[in-house]
């Protein structure tokens, strides 16, 4: 087990910058999350930790030793990747114990290990198998099984379940959840899946654009956006964004109609953009104009697509409601869960 | 109906093209009266192997048939073992250069050894290798190198790179990732591109004639040539001889259909 240190890491493809000042602490034995939009530097950043992409610049550091020139084979990490990365030629325990025979591991504590990742993972039957006889999940657990044997001392995941359908990806995050609970060892998760991110982590890492926008625990992340990109990323339906201007401590919209707007930075006549989630926003006698656009029932929420003032809104309930499309309804914020941004930097105004 | 046709016409191109293989076989079983009757029959009355027994007697076959495995079989070796490492770096390294010098290897394949020779023999004379082995195994390397390596390199481009990055992070290094996943897995690529090299290099004649003047190294293809040069009227025997050049490399081919039959449904496993 380890913790990891990353100290102004920067990557640069030729003239072309993908990743740059990224400093990150992972604590020993915590579990991270690495989230953010296709091409924003994920898979690059765990593979550099990995050392299988060089360094342009900055420190890394894993445990005790600076890692910058490190070959893979030395810095004791191990990773699932996407593809899984099977190796078609050999049998699932070949697989497996593949790390092990590279060390010189004697046979019979290969045989224990396999053995009881194989328990771990339900593979029993399936050892003598090669990768292209086995289903997704199996190739899936097959790729775990591989990590684990090795007990390094830092697991490195690249979207691993993003191949899965829907209910054996929630069964799969389960089970590594289980695993890290009872293995302990620090864990870099990459993911899109923005589910997989909030209920796995620690803490949650979100990327854009190479940089780091914002990290912190899954529900500092939810309650306390650092900016818009953050605020519409996390969450799921994502924050109703509506922009205006700031006059007299009120948010002005576009046709002319206001909003109450929280205690902030902001000044006077400056463009900002007032954030709200879903379930902060119900319909309520009394409350400010707006049309129904459609009613989305979830089984669990009804989401509730409203037009106002020009922008899309959307509230969700946990009663049963409905309404046709078009349809005059009055909507109620929470004023306490109000969230300010700046619309020129993107950034909060929280005080 | 359709189908029907179409294999009526595949019958008959391949018999077409097949006939003269027959002809070749039949004639060398046939009695000398019986190959020049006219008209000429389909299959040999009386079948001898008289013709068989004088190539192995008198023509020495044997020697030259030696020679060309020998010379064949260190061509694909050395081939094969030299493409390795330009047909990998040319899968794995993407830069500009890397596709200059594919288009260079390719080019170099245009120039035909009858132009090459020339210059190779100068080499060689001043190497002090005229004569030997080693010349023509070098020189018809030259031919059968640039195939090779455009070849192997679509081998190697279909090995994901995932595989090695995931056994470099399990403890190989380089190399080992490459000699424990990258290579075995290159493996039907290796047998099919090996095959085909060896055929090349045994149906070779510029060089092994242009730079072997002594009769006991000199490949079968060469010793062919002087053999039906020299009696015009023993079509018998010319017929055996090739019959006993030719038998090796229908079996290397059917071999070679096989294995890249097997190669198919091997690559259902990734
Ligand atoms: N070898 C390379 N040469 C040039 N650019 C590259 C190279 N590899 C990756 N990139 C670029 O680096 C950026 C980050 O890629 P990366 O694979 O890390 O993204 P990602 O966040 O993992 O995306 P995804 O979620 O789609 O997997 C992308 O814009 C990509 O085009
Ligand atoms: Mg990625």
């Amino acid at each position: 087990m380890a913790s990891v240190t990353m100290r102004g890491v920067r990557k640069d493809y030729g003239p072309l910058n993908i990743l740059r000042d990224i400093d990150l602490d992972v604590a020993d034995q915590e579990f991270i999350t690495l989230v953010g939009p296709s091409g924003c530097g994920k898979s690059t950043l765990l593979r550099m930790i990995a050392g299988l992409e060089t360094i342009s610049g900055g420190d890394i550091s894993i445990g005790s030793d600076r890692v910058n020139d490190m070959p893979p084979m030395h810095r004791d990490v191990a990773m699932v990747f996407q593809s899984y990365a099977l190796y078609p030629h050999m049998t699932v325990a070949g697989n497996i114990s593949f790390g092990l025979r590279l060390r010189r591991v004697v046979a019979e504590k290969i045989a224990v290990a396999v053995a009881s990742a194989a328990a771990v993972l339900n593979l029993g039957q399936l050892l003598e198998r090669r990768p292209g006889q086995l289903s997704g999940g199996q190739r899936q657990r097959v790729a775990m099984g591989r990590a684990m044997v090795r007990n390094p001392r830092l697991f490195l995941f690249d979207e691993p379940l993003s191949n899965l359908d829907a209910k054996l990806r929630v069964q799969m995050r389960a089970e590594i959840k289980a695993l890290h609970r009872r293995l302990g060892s620090t864990s870099i998760y990459v993911t899109h899946d923005q589910v997989e991110a909030m209920t796995m982590a620690d803490r949650i890492i979100v990327m854009n654009q190479g940089c780091i926008e914002q990290q912190g625990t899954p529900e500092t992340l939810y309650d306390r956006p650092a900016s818009l990109f953050v605020a519409g990323f996390i969450g799921s339906p994502s924050m109703n964004l509506i922009p205006g201007t700031l006059q007299n401590g009120r948010l002005v919209l576009a046709d002319g109609a206001t909003l109450p707007f929280p205690a902030s930075a902001a000044q006077e006549g400056q463009a900002v953009t007032l954030g709200i989630r879903p379930e902060h926003i119900r319909p309520q006698p009394g409350g400010l104009a707006a049309d129904v656009v459609d009613v989305e029932p979830t089984g669990v929420d009804t989401l509730i697509l409203c037009r106002f003032s020009g922008v899309q809104v959307i509230a969700s309930v946990r009663d049963r409601f409905r309404a046709l499309p078009g349809t005059p309804i009055a909507l109620a914020f929470d004023e306490d869960k109000l969230h300010a941004f700046d619309t020129a930097t993107g950034k909060t105004l929280r005080q | 109906m359709r189908r029907w046709l179409l294999t009526a016409i595949g019958a008959v191109i391949a018999g077409f093209y097949l006939f003269p293989v027959y002809w070749m076989y039949a004639s060398a079983l046939k009695v000398s009266d019986e190959l020049n009757a006219n008209p000429p029959t389909l299959i040999p009355h009386a079948p001898t192997l008289a013709a068989f027994r004088w190539i192995f007697e008198r023509e020495n076959i044997a020697q030259f048939m030696a020679n060309s495995l020998v010379l064949s079989g260190s061509v694909t070796i050395l081939t094969l073992v030299l493409a390795t490492g330009a047909a990998y770096s040319l899968a794995r390294k993407k830069s500009v250069w890397m596709d200059v010098v594919l288009i260079g290897v390719m080019l170099s394949q245009v120039l035909p050894p009858p132009l090459l020779v020339t210059p190779m023999f100068v080499i060689f004379r001043q190497l002090g290798l005229i004569n030997t082995q080693l010349a023509v195994i070098l020189a018809t390397t030259t031919k059968t190198l640039p195939f090779a390596i455009v070849m192997l390199r679509t081998t190697f481009a279909q090995v994901p790179v995932d595989l090695e990055d995931a056994a470099r992070v399990d403890g190989s290094s380089r190399t080992m990732a490459f000699l424990r996943i990258t290579l075995p897995l290159a493996r039907i690529g290796y047998i099919v591109i090996g095959a085909l090299v060896f055929l090349l290099a045994y149906g070779e004649f510029v060089y092994p004639v242009s730079l072997l003047s002594k009769k006991a190294l000199q490949p079968a293809t060469v010793g062919l040539y002087g053999f039906v040069g020299a009696d015009y009227s023993d079509w018998g025997n010319a017929m055996a001889f090739a019959s006993v050049f030719v038998t090796p490399v229908i079996i290397v081919f059917m071999l070679l259909q096989r294995r890249i039959v097997s190669g198919l449904t091997a690559g259902a496993l990734k």
